[in-house]
C-alpha cells in the first residue's frame, strides 16, 4: 500500500468520526492535543491546508494484523452528563458514520471504535 | 459492522500520538531535537518531504515560539523564575504525551474508557461537597490484575477534614458521595472505597457535618 492509499481514507473516517462525535449530546469537545490548543492562540510560521490536519481527539489507525481500521474517539464530557451514557452514544454515532459510504462511493471497511473520556466538566 | 474488541485498555501507546504516515509524534520531535535516531533510520528509512511528519515538526516551532513568547514576556516583567514557567509547559507536554490509566466504562462487550484523573477529579470533588472536608490524593485501581472491561474498581481515597466530624461517620459519608458520584456522573462499577483520613482541620473557617 502506498502512503497516498493509507491516508487518504484515514483522514476521511477521522473526519466523519470528528462531525459525528461532536454532535452528540453531552460531549464538550473532542481533546485537543498540546498542540491544537496552542495554534488557537498563535499565528504558525508556515501553515499547512486545513484539509490535511485530521480533527482533534479523533486517532485513526490500521491494524497490521486484520488490516481492520481502529477509530480511538478521545472527549471531554460536558457538566450534568453522565459520562457513560455519551460515550456510548459517541461509539453508536461514530461507528455508525464511519460505515457510511464515502464520496467516492462503495462501502467503507470494518472499523472498530474506542471511546475515551479524558475530561469529565463539574458543575 | 465485524468487532474485534481488544483484550484490554488502550495501549500505552495510545498517549503517544501517531502520525497518519506511522511515526510517533515523539519519535518526530525527539528526531529534530537528538538528530534521526541511527537505528530507526535504518529500520524504516521515511520520506524526508513526508507532510504528516513536517506539519508535526511546524507543531514543534508553534510550541517553541509560545514559550520563547512567555518567557520573553515574563523577562519582561522581572518576576516569575523562567525555570518554573519551563516546569509548568513540561508538564503539559508529559500529560499530552502520557494522560495516565484508562479504566473500563460500561460491559465486557463495550470498548469504552474513562481516564482515571478525569474520574479521580470527580471523586475528589464529591467528597469536598462535604462540609469541613478536603480531598487529596485519588487513585482508582482494577479489582484484579487483568484490565478487562467487566473488572469493576477500588478507589482509594484521602481526605483532611474538620475534627468535628467523628472518623467513622466521615467515612461513611464520603464513601456515599464517592458512590453517587460513580453512579450518576460517571457511569464507573465501584466495588469498594477505601477512605483514608490523613489530617485533621482544626481552622475556625471549618465547617462540620450538618
Amino acid at each position: 500500500m502506498t502512503r497516498d492509499d493509507a491516508t487518504e481514507p484515514a483522514d476521511a473516517l477521522a473526519h466523519a468520526a470528528g462531525r459525528a462525535a461532536l454532535a452528540c449530546d453531552g460531549v464538550a469537545y473532542l481533546r485537543p492535543s498540546l498542540v491544537g490548543l496552542l495554534r488557537g492562540t498563535t499565528t504558525p510560521r508556515t501553515r499547512l491546508p486545513a484539509a490535511s490536519t485530521p480533527p482533534s481527539g479523533i486517532r485513526v489507525r490500521r491494524r497490521t494484523d486484520t488490516k481492520d481500521w481502529h477509530v480511538e474517539v478521545h472527549l471531554a464530557v460536558a457538566s450534568g452528563h453522565r459520562a457513560l451514557d455519551v460515550s456510548r452514544a459517541v461509539s453508536t454515532a461514530v461507528a455508525r458514520a464511519v460505515r457510511e459510504p464515502g464520496p467516492a462511493g462503495g462501502e467503507r471497511p470494518p472499523v472498530n471504535v474506542t471511546v475515551t473520556v479524558t475530561v469529565i466538566a463539574i458543575l | 459492522m465485524a468487532l474485534t474488541l481488544p483484550a484490554g485498555p488502550p495501549d500505552d501507546e495510545a498517549g503517544d500520538e501517531q502520525l497518519p504516515c506511522g511515526r510517533s509524534l515523539a519519535d518526530v520531535w525527539a528526531a529534530v531535537d537528538d538528530g534521526p535516531a541511527t537505528d530507526q533510520a535504518q529500520a524504516a528509512p521515511h520520506p524526508e518531504d513526508c507532510p504528516h511528519c513536517a506539519a508535526a515538526v511546524e507543531s514543534l516551532a508553534v510550541l517553541d515560539d509560545v514559550v520563547r513568547r512567555s518567557r520573553g514576556a515574563e523577562s519582561a516583567h522581572a518576576a516569575p523564575d523562567p525555570e518554573a514557567v519551563a516546569h509548568r509547559v513540561m508538564d503539559l507536554v508529559r500529560l499530552e504525551l502520557r494522560p495516565g490509566r484508562t479504566l473500563p466504562l460500561g460491559g465486557p462487550d463495550e470498548d469504552l474508557w474513562v481516564a482515571e484523573a478525569a474520574a479521580a477529579r470527580t471523586f475528589r470533588a464529591a467528597a469536598q461537597a462535604l462540609p469541613g472536608v478536603h480531598a487529596g490524593s485519588c487513585r482508582i485501581t482494577p479489582l484484579s490484575d487483568t484490565g478487562s472491561p467487566q473488572d469493576s474498581v477500588r478507589v482509594r481515597l484521602e481526605v483532611a477534614a474538620s475534627w468535628s466530624w467523628p472518623v467513622p461517620e466521615l467515612a461513611h459519608a464520603v464513601r456515599r458521595c464517592v458512590q453517587e458520584a460513580a453512579d450518576n456522573v460517571v457511569g464507573m462499577d465501584v466495588a469498594q472505597v477505601d477512605v483514608f483520613v490523613v489530617d485533621i482541620l482544626d481552622g475556625e473557617a471549618e465547617e462540620g457535618p450538618a
